[in-house]
């Protein structure tokens, strides 16, 4: 059953955004999510701030 | 069916056992007692941990791989057996776990199907046991391993917590998990922090435009930042010297004793004289109650003729009676001033007047307007109607009026008939005389004898007089026949004028009295024209008189007060010297203590400036230390690019978590229709009493700041049909609607195992309740919707309450019971048919 809600999630994610960067971001914090919680939503987040010059020390 | 179900679990020194136990589940109950801490909770896990090589706390990194171990051996073993419904076949799985330091090794695995080893690698062995049961490890732990805590979660907790619940249980917990998990405030907050950098910049050109440049601007902030602290100096001197006089003073009060009243009264006398003169000054010339008295019969004499005028006789004469001396002007102003409020009033009356006669003037021109319409068009239609009627008329002079028409036409027809007997009675004479002058009849037609000569030449000569009758009378009847057609023409002609004539006599009295009332309306309106005129002249005059009268009694009022404030003034300066005189006798320092008050007030006055100044400095200094810090670091460019990009991270985020949201929404309402009639189906089955007669599943949702957010609604259905929400249901009724909904999920998730792990499942409830859940469990059985049950409970009576309900049931339970003895754990295995 996990799998297939994964399958349907993504589906979803494709058919709800339009925007092929913001689909990308989607899609990589639903895997993010998936391998280690929220801390992993939280680094790619924090990862993306520190591209544009942005440092977030973690509480 | 490919149904799997569990045949016997072997464990060496898994967790708390140490050696080797052998649990047998050969029961549909299987039901496990044991006191806090006696292992039953293990016996799950070395399930859990067989099928999948982990755990749920394992995997939560609540407890780690190692702790599976017993704490005094190295190695630990699981073989878990399941049995196949249908053929019977035997699926086992070996698992040996070895402790490496402080962390632990899987290092040997078998899974075996039909006798035949099909795994012996740890990856392969989970990834063909999910694919046979097809059951993956989250799977198992959400709707094959029921807890108190998913328990609670749906019959306990508030619907967003039952709603959390749920979607763990349909594995869409995820979507909600995500949404929380994104620091969207953090994100905020910093594109916040770099906006408003940004705006310091956008200060920049400004502060270069007051300042020249940067290092101008810098300069000038070293330099406010100096004038801050010789400010803040001088306001702390200031603040001393205030401090200082006020102490003075207050000594100087102390001195005085009983004559501190005296002195306070003197300050307030000096300072209301004081004030007082700064408003005389220069005007005391400018007025006299002499000059006042004049102008106020002045006013009096010119508003009297003017009321005469007006025929204000009443107030004129009031007016007229005053006698105005220098002692009572005030109240003749007074008086006055009264005379010209009832002026305004009387003005105010005018205006109403006019305005009423205004309405009845606009009410009679449109009377008249109606009026001189109507005139207009009966006039019109008398024109059309004058020819005829012209032709009635004459016909009537000529003819008389119909009636006497008809008469003589009437006569005229008995004329016509007589004349017509006489004609042919004429007739019938001529022929017989006729015959007896042809001699062709010689007696007499009524008497038979024999005519004579002389008989004969007298019928011819009768003959002739009657031949000339009968032509007259001929031409009579021709004559009266001519006049009477003449009259019925007449008539007929007259009768079909008469609809008219009387139509034009109608109107034409309507005419009359329309132009009568026509008149009267103009008159009318002539007469409200004039009043109006006479109205609007009089309230001009009166108007006239009113602003007239008006400034020059507010010149009047101006004066009058000024002569108070004159007498006031010198009344105080008498005050002002009694006191002083009064002051310096008791030796009272009087110079000095006023002396003191003017320095306190200048000091005051001083302070004032100075924080004034220390305010605009600081604002100023604390705008400029913030921008030009940030100067030197970068760019604006380089900021408003990384606000851009920020604000497109920002964006993206928003709209993930609310698609995440919608998702979520889809996904639990397409979880429901799977699951909708299956909740209603098991609750039919499981819920023995009449009251409630189904029960079912809904997605209520609202809109909460643009996002759409839904929740899970799970209720009973009465008889009548109508829903009750499971938060207004009993615990026995949560408890049925609870597992009815988890067996929906359990059912819709199709995978391949038949039975159903309960893990301390109501560890928090009373007695009632639990004998209500026992029932309810053994009908799961009793029902076929799992083939078997195994469940843990640390409650004996709970467990009692199992055995003895599945007795009733005739369901066969196997009991196991855990007993810790010295550190160890011993296992009673026995069986109630």
């Amino acid at each position: 059953m996990s799998t297939e809600i994964d399958k349907t999630v993504l589906e979803l994610l494709r058919r709800e955004i339009q925007d092929e960067e913001t689909y990308k971001l989607a899609e990589q914090l639903y895997q993010a999510y998936k391998q280690g919680g929220q801390k992993k939503v939280r680094e790619l987040v924090y990862g993306l701030l520190k591209e544009i010059g942005v440092e977030i020390k973690e509480e | 069916m490919t149904k799997y179900r569990l045949q016997s679990l072997e464990i060496v020194n898994f967790r708390g056992f140490r050696g080797r136990v052998v649990i047998p589940f050969e029961k549909p109950i299987i039901a496990i007692y044991g006191p806090v801490g006696a292992g039953k909770s293990s016996i799950v896990q070395a399930i859990e941990y067989a099928l999948y090589g982990r755990q749920l706390e394992v995997k939560e990194r609540i407890a780690k791989l190692v702790d599976l171990i017993n704490e005094e051996e190295n190695e630990a073993k699981v073989t878990l057996t399941l049995v196949r419904e249908d053929t019977g076949e035997i699926l086992k799985i070996y698992r040996a776990l070895k402790r490496v330091g402080d962390s632990a090794r899987e290092h040997q695995v078998e899974l075996i199907v039909g006798g035949k080893k099909v795994a012996s690698t740890v990856r392969d062995a989970t990834e063909i046991i999910t694919e046979i049961l097809r059951l993956d490890e989250e799977d198992f732990s959400r709707f094959i391993l029921v807890t108190h805590r998913v328990l609670e979660g749906l019959v306990y907790g508030t619907s967003t917590k039952r709603s959390l619940t749920i979607d763990k249980l349909f594995g869409i917990d995820i979507l909600e998990n995500i949404y929380k998990s994104i620091p969207i405030r953090k994100v905020e907050e910093i594109l916040e922090q770099e906006k408003n950098k940004l705006s310091s910049y956008k200060e920049l050109p400004e502060i270069i435009a007051r300042y020249g440049s940067i290092e101008e601007a810098r300069r000038a902030l070293a330099k406010m930042k100096e004038e801050i602290e010789e400010l803040k100096k001088t306001e702390e001197e200031l603040q001393r010297k205030y401090s200082k006089l006020i102490e003075e003073r207050s000594k100087l009060l102390s001195s005085l004793r009983d004559l501190e009243n005296v002195y306070i009264k003197y300050l307030q006398v000096r300072s209301e004289r004081e004030k007082l003169e700064e408003e005389i000054s220069g005007k005391e010339s400018d007025v006299s109650e002499t000059s006042i008295k004049i102008e106020l019969d002045l006013i009096r004499s010119f508003l009297v003729s003017k009321l005469e005028e007006l025929l204000f006789s009443k107030e004129a004469e009031e007016l007229s009676s005053l006698n105005i001396t220098s002692h009572n002007i005030d109240e003749v102003a007074v008086k006055i001033y009264d005379i010209v409020r009832r002026l305004e009033d009387s003005l105010s009356r005018f205006d109403e007047e006019k305005e009423n006669l205004s309405k009845a003037h606009e009410e009679l021109k449109i009377e008249a307007e109606r009026l001189s319409n109507e005139i207009r068009s009966i006039e019109r239609r008398l024109r059309e109607l004058e020819a005829q009627f012209r032709e009635y008329q004459e016909l009537e002079s000529k003819y008389g009026q119909p009636e006497a028409i008809r008469k003589e036409i009437e006569r005229l027809r008995e004329s016509l008939e007589k004349t017509g007997t006489d004609v042919t009675i004429a007739s019938s004479l001529i022929t017989i005389l006729q015959a007896v002058v042809d001699g062709k009849l010689t007696t007499c037609p009524i008497c038979g004898h024999e005519l004579s000569e002389h008989e004969r030449q007298e019928a011819k000569r009768r003959l002739e007089e009657l031949k000339e009758r009968y032509k007259k009378y001929l031409d009579n009847i021709d004559e009266i026949k001519r006049k009477l057609s003449e009259l019925e023409h007449v008539l007929a002609k007259m009768e079909s004028l008469k609809p008219i004539v009387s139509e034009y006599e109608e109107l034409y009295t309507r005419l009359k009295m329309l132009r009568e009332n026509y008149s009267k309306v103009l008159a009318k309106l002539e007469n409200i024209d004039k009043t109006r005129r006479l109205i609007e002249k009089r309230a001009q005059t009166l108007r006239f008189i009113i602003d007239e009268v008006r400034s020059r009694l507010d010149k009047v009022d101006v004066a009058l007060t000024l002569l108070k404030k004159i007498k006031r003034y010198r009344e105080l300066i008498r005050e002002e010297r009694e006191l002083e005189k009064k002051l310096k006798e008791s030796g009272f320092d009087l110079s000095r203590a006023s002396k003191i008050e003017e320095e306190i007030s200048e000091v005051s006055r001083k302070l004032e400036q100075v924080r004034e100044r220390l305010n605009v400095l600081s604002v100023e200094v604390s705008r400029l230390e913030q921008v030009l810090s940030s100067i030197p670091v970068e760019t604006v460019e380089e900021l408003r690019n990384r606000v851009y990009r920020l604000e497109i991270i920002y964006r993206r985020l928003n709209d993930i978590r609310n698609v995440l949201k919608k998702i979520q929404k889809d996904l639990r309402e397409r979880m429901i229709e799977r699951t909708r009639s299956l909740v209603d189906q098991y609750f039919r089955m499981i819920y023995p009493h009449p009251d409630l007669t189904g029960a079912s599943i809904e997605i209520s949702t609202r809109e909460r700041l643009g996002v759409v957010v839904s929740e899970y609604v799970l209720y009973g259905v009465r008889r009548t049909g109508r829903k009750v929400p499971i938060s207004r249901m009993s615990d026995g009724q949560r408890l049925t609607l609870a597992l009815a909904f988890m067996l929906s999920v359990y059912t819709v998730a199709s995978h391949n195992v038949s039975f159903l792990i309960m893990d301390e499942p109501i560890p928090y409830v009373d007695v009632e309740v639990r004998r209500a859940f026992a029932e309810l469990i053994t009908r799961l059985i009793t029902e076929r919707l799992v083939s078997q049950l195994v469940v843990t409970s640390q409650s004996r009576e709970f467990i009692e309450q199992i055995v003895e309900e599945a007795r009733r049931q005739k369901v066969p339970v196997e009991l196991i019971e855990i007993e810790r003895i010295d550190g160890d754990r011993r296992i009673k295995v026995s069986y109630i048919e």
